[in-house]
């Protein structure tokens, strides 16, 4: 393989509290230390200037916000253009369909909220949103070590990334085979924060 | 002589039809419940913008049901759904503890909205088969239910997916429903809306 791996095994909070406030955690395979790294690094300059963006200029479309963050133009599960959802645990914006799945896997992993209906900027959900927002890096990052990582692909049975044309079914097979690895994204973010602060 | 006839043959076999209006918050399971009870299988459900309406006949009573979109910007027009209804159908997300009070804040205003005074209360504890859920007790007490004072409300556990506890639901509903209008109250309450 050449590359080093490291494993994070963390099991989901049991208690209560720890359930409402933390996102899911799972396991996490990682191919490369390094990419954690620097990818840490990309979140909080991104963070950073977004949180910049909010305080400073008082923007009014939290959907121009959420949309600008590169990777967010479109859907996170299956590219379809402007998505107008948003998992505010999970860091990512799918469209309509995609949140009809996510709906599906239940609130202790992912929060569906509209970004047009739902969420405005006075709310707590939306700065909950804008503090872990980093995640949606970690999307895209976390789909390239799966889906290149061919071994584990055939083993874990991972179905192709679907496009916004594809079955209702085609989308709900990938979202949920996705799902319990979601975690690795959130994981990143935290273990960053958490070694940082 | 024969319309006679006919009028007490419809009492004791004809079917009654109810009005029915299911709110909730978003993500509840109200679409999914709906398409449970009309066609018996579950529907790959998008969020609903907007409403959907169905009949649902059980036993003799049809029951038209309005589904409306639970999103904090479509919960302002619950209101226009309130006239003319003779049951409010809530549905709570059992694993939702975090939104709980937002529940309860949406369901009082609901119920003590004027043109819901008169209406019975069925209130749907969703999802009991996660792992995690809280159970109708704690939903009853997270709503205010123990409260209410001259409401008639009934609390189901349910889990939409199987289709568990949604008939007795109904059942629960109709019944009530029938002994209020032999009762002889009017579904139309009288005021003005407060909005």
């Amino acid at each position: 393989m050449g590359y080093g791996f490291f494993h994070w095994c963390i099991c989901q909070a049991e208690n209560e509290a720890d359930r409402t406030d933390k996102p899911h955690y799972g396991i996490l395979h990682l191919k490369n230390k390094n990419s954690a790294v620097s990818l840490a690094s990309q979140l909080e300059d991104s963070n950073r200037s977004l949180m910049d963006d909010i305080y400073s200029n008082e923007v009014d479309s939290v959907s121009k916000i959420l949309r600008g963050i590169p990777g967010n133009d479109k859907c996170a599960e299956c590219t379809a253009p402007e998505p107008e959802w948003a998992s505010p645990n999970l860091g990512i914006l799918p469209c309509i369909e995609c949140s009809g799945v996510h709906r599906n896997l239940g609130v202790h992993i992912s929060k569906v909220r509209s970004i047009t209906l739902d969420v405005t900027v006075s709310e707590p959900a939306f700065i909950y949103f804008v503090t872990w927002v980093m995640r949606a890096y970690c999307n895209s990052m976390f789909e390239g070590l799966l889906l290149l990582d061919d071994e584990r692909v055939a083993e874990s049975n991972v179905p192709m990334k679907p496009c916004s044309t594809d079955a209702f079914q085609c989308k709900e097979k990938y979202i949920q085979a996705k799902s319990t690895l979601f975690c690795v994204a959130i994981l990143l973010g935290w273990t960053y924060f958490v070694l940082h602060s | 002589m024969g319309q006679t006839f006919r009028k007490l043959f419809d009492t004791f076999f004809g079917n009654t039809e109810m009005r029915v209006v299911m709110l909730g918050l978003d993500a509840a399971g109200k679409t999914t419940i709906l398409y449970k009870l009309h066609i018996g299988e579950v529907l790959s459900t998008v969020p609903t913008i907007g409403f959907n309406v169905e009949k649902v006949q059980y036993k003799n009573v049809v029951f038209t049901v309005w589904d409306v979109g639970g999103q904090e910007k479509l919960r302002t027009l619950w209101r226009h759904y309130f006239n003319n209804t003779d049951g409010l159908i809530y549905v709570v997300d059992s694993l939702d503890r975090e939104r709980l009070g937002m529940a309860k804040r949406e369901f009082q205003t609901i119920i003590n909205d004027p043109f819901m005074l008169n209406s019975v209360i069925l209130v749907f504890a969703n999802k009991q088969d996660l792992r995690g859920a809280m159970s109708p007790r704690e939903v009853c007490e997270g709503l205010g239910l123990f409260d209410l004072k001259n409401r008639k409300w009934h609390i189901q556990a349910t889990c939409a997916l199987k289709g568990d506890g949604l008939y007795e639901g109904l059942d629960w509903l109709s019944t009530t429903l029938k002994e209020r209008k032999a009762a002889g109250y009017s579904s139309i309450a009288l005021g003005t809306s407060s909005f």
